[in-house]
């Protein structure tokens, strides 16, 4: 009889554990599920990043990789944003590269979705939002989802006590989680770890479509060094590389636009800047906002502080001098943030156009970095059914 | 008031309330704390994060839960009784050598896997048996364990803590070494000698014999310290050559436990396993409430608000907070003290001027790692209580002297961190 009641009361635990567990499930599973992207006609395929790492093909890292042939001679550059899917504005920048570019010279690989499988899961402890929702200007929502800096631990784990990546990059202690970051484990591993696969196919993507300029999209908490700032490795398309971000700075600055230009740090192993242009012909850059939903300081978590970047912590503690970033009480929206990014790919294509006329690339179709902020989200992104 | 203050005074009061009036175990408690706080933060029942946030200590529940079948296989195979026999009769005749080198042993297993649990559980557990028998009473015997615990887990190579600070500012967590161990050896030192040497200085080593299992040893012989042996050479050989392949500290315990099964007295296993691991669920149940809560309180918001109000202090009363409430927010976790307010904190600190950053995140990390002694969690204490038989209150009493001195050398640290440069050479 004792055994029985013990049995009837652990089966009514694991029943009740059930009950909660399930829904829960349901809510991680959705995160599954891609967002839809909004047709555009001057879009000329849509490739896998699977063709560039034939170990990806049918996992949950292999990614669309949506690609602009102008027609005209030029060159190749590769944008991608999602490296770190809680750094939303890089994805939503690429998003709306895709549904809005019309190339007018060389060709243009766009990848929104980088770390397929972080845009799968968010970050413990963090309180994050899984997904937020953006009012288009017909009246119709799209819900976009926030993800973890690193791979789903689902699809990756355990995370070994000691790794070193190709970079030379060793990772331990609290660093080993790094092994699923993406911008850790460049210029990645054919037979390595899921996240090393996805820097392979794209050091390979970047050595058989010739690409010629790279830009990764990232964000960052105030606390961080480099925000509106632009990483540029020196090696690559040296001496030039240098002059042609200067020149973008140069150009952002005439649109009252501040976006320094820094050199990447020589020991930034594994980073894409460093690893992927010591290593291939491409020059490499790295792009950084400010984000306030990141970081240690910030209130609670809505969609508004993702979409109006408003969070009165930061803003106070800008004023006692504890950031370095300034950070106003207007907050720092979604949409300027997005529009910051194009409008730096816009100009880092200018010129290197300049700089190389043979590799010409340019693309219309966005408008200024104003006109951007003036459409808003809601006007810059299209429906989809 | 704020609403993330009163998200914040929700939490405590429900899980206070739930804990030391109803009872409940402090696992459901914080439960309850965080769904409380949540409906207060108009986030409804959030289900997802209060799931994500009982996943975050996953691989820590692994290894408690190995390193508690380890001690199991340790203890029911005689190599508990034959080590006991054989530390006293050699070290006899030098109380305070032998109660400094007891210590340097408990510390071990928090220096390496950088958890004070890990260090009661394994070494600790090992050790007490010994001090209860040369005269150290119970709740002495539980503080010396708890000390020696939190000092291995602040002690280097890995101190959790100060890596998640140091991860969280962008500094590479390297020169550490030099601080930690110039904090971590004399406090523990100083600990051990204050809680245990009067109370062994004249030991009678033939009435201690009686008490001893001297057979044990005989019968079995050198085999009998095997899975110590292997316990301690795979965890040393993981860390000193990291090219190897790595089989992560859960396993590791597993392996050594594995060989401890032929190695001395033969036993129930699988008895003895439900058994031990019965015993481990409370504490486990306390790290997935403890990660759940910590979800709650960044989600209503109440993180930042804690960090930023602390932040707007002025210089003195931030010292006076960062040893307060960096070792008073252990009583939820100390990583969490770590990851919530040491960043913050250390920034602050740096912009005081004439501080150097790696001493300075290293005592943070110090006073996080002090948390695990904070009722009503106090991990340390909890498990050192266990290990000896008394519930927490009277071993935690018997910390409180070191405690302070602890703090106290911390705070000093911190002050003079610009003229202790040296060690970070």
């Amino acid at each position: 009889m004792k055994k029985y009641t013990y049995l009837w009361k652990n089966a009514l635990i694991l029943a009740l554990a059930l009950v909660f567990a399930i829904p829960a499930s349901l809510d991680f599973l959705a995160m599954q599920k891609r967002e839809p992207v909004a047709e555009n006609g001057n879009l000329s395929e849509v490739r896998m990043l699977s063709e560039y790492c034939e170990g990806l093909k049918g996992t949950p890292a292999d990614t669309e990789i949506y690609v602009f042939d102008s027609g005209v001679k030029g060159g190749t550059f590769l944008i991608f944003g999602g490296t770190h899917p809680n750094e939303t504005a890089g994805m939503l920048a690429a998003v709306a590269l895709v549904e809005n570019m019309k190339p007018t010279a060389g060709r243009f690989f766009v990848i929104p979705w980088l770390n397929k499988s972080g845009f799968t899961h968010t970050s413990p402890l963090d309180g994050m939002q899984d997904f937020f929702d953006v009012k288009l200007d017909d009246g119709s929502v799209r819900t976009f989802r926030v993800g973890n800096r690193l791979t789903n631990p689902v699809h990756q784990w355990p995370d070994r006590t000691y790794y070193e990546g190709t970079s030379g990059r060793k990772l331990v202690g609290t660093e080993t989680a790094e092994i699923r970051n993406v911008n850790r484990m460049y210029y990645g591993n054919e037979d390595g770890v899921l996240t090393e696969k996805v820097c392979w196919a794209i050091y390979q993507l970047i050595l058989k479509e010739n690409v010629n300029l790279t830009m990764d999209m990232h964000e960052g908490s105030p606390e961080f060094l480099y925000l509106d700032c632009v990483m540029v490795n020196e090696k690559a398309d040296n001496p030039t590389a240098m002059s042609i971000a200067q020149g973008m700075s140069l150009d952002m600055e005439f649109d009252d636009l501040t976006m320094r230009a820094e050199f990447s740090g020589m020991k930034s192993y594994g980073l894409s800047h460093r690893s992927l242009g010591d290593n291939t012909q491409s020059m490499m850059t790295l792009m950084e906002t400010y984000n306030p939903s990141m970081g240690p300081l910030h209130g609670k978590m809505t969609d508004a502080l993702i979409i109006d970047g408003k969070e009165p912590n930061y803003a106070e503690a800008y004023q006692k001098g504890l950031n370095y970033f300034k950070v106003g009480e207007d907050g720092y929206p979604l949409i300027n943030r997005v529009a910051r990014h194009i409008t730096c790919i816009w100009y880092l294509a200018q010129e290197y156009t300049v700089k190389h006329p043979d590799r010409a690339m340019a693309f219309e179709g966005l408008g200024s970095y104003y006109d951007m902020v003036e459409k808003g989200l809601g006007g810059l992104l299209k429906p989809v059914e | 008031m704020d609403i993330e203050l009163i998200c914040l005074l929700v939490m405590l009061a429900v899980f206070l309330l739930a804990n030391l009036l109803l009872k409940l175990p402090v696992s459901v408690s914080m439960i309850l704390g965080a769904i409380a706080g949540a409906l207060t933060g108009g986030q409804g029942i959030p289900l997802r994060h209060m799931f994500e946030g009982t996943f975050t200590y996953l691989d820590t529940v692994l290894i408690i839960s190995a390193a508690m079948l380890f001690m199991t296989v340790i203890q029911e195979s005689g190599a508990l009784e034959a080590l006991n026999a054989a530390i006293v009769t050699r070290f006899y005749k030098v109380p305070a050598l032998m109660l400094i080198l007891l210590m340097l042993m408990i510390m071990f297993p928090g220096m390496i896997t950088g958890s004070s649990t890990a260090a009661v559980l394994s070494a600790g557990a090992l050790v007490a048996p010994v001090l209860m028998m040369i005269g150290i009473p119970k709740a002495n015997t539980g503080a010396i364990v708890a000390m020696g615990a939190i000092m291995g887990m602040a002690a280097p190579p890995i101190n959790i803590p100060a890596l998640l600070i140091a991860g969280g500012v962008d500094m590479p967590y390297i020169s550490f070494e030099g601080p930690l161990f110039f904090i971590t050896i004399p406090c523990a030192i100083v600990a051990v000698l204050i809680l245990g040497l009067k109370h062994c200085k004249n030991l009678d080593i033939e009435k201690l014999k009686g008490q001893l299992n001297l057979e044990i040893g005989k019968k079995y012989g050198f085999r009998l310290y095997l899975p110590i042996l292997v316990l301690i050479v795979l965890l040393v050989v993981s860390k000193l050559v990291p090219s190897l392949p790595q089989l992560g500290t859960a396993l590791i315990f597993l392996i050594s436990s594995a060989v401890g099964l032929f190695t001395g007295k033969r036993f129930n296993v699988w008895q003895k396993a439900l058994e031990s691991m019965e015993t481990t669920i409370p504490v486990l149940g306390k790290l997935m409430g403890v990660g759940m809560f910590i979800q709650v309180l960044t989600l209503v918001g109440a993180r930042g608000w804690i960090v930023v109000s602390c932040l707007s202090l002025g210089t003195v009363m931030l010292y006076v907070f960062a040893c307060t409430i960096m070792p008073g927010f252990g009583a939820i976790s100390s990583y969490g003290a770590a990851s919530v307010m040491g960043v913050p904190f250390l920034l602050v600190l740096l912009q005081t001027g004439g501080n150097n950053d790696i001493v300075l995140c290293c005592m943070l990390s110090f006073l996080c790692c002090l948390g695990d002694l904070m009722p009503p969690t106090a991990l340390a204490g909890n498990y050192a209580a266990q290990i000896v038989g008394l519930k927490y209150s009277p071993v935690l009493k018997k910390c409180v002297i070191p405690f302070l001195i602890c703090l106290i050398a911390g705070l000093v640290c911190m002050i003079f961190s610009g003229s202790l440069s040296f060690l970070t050479a």
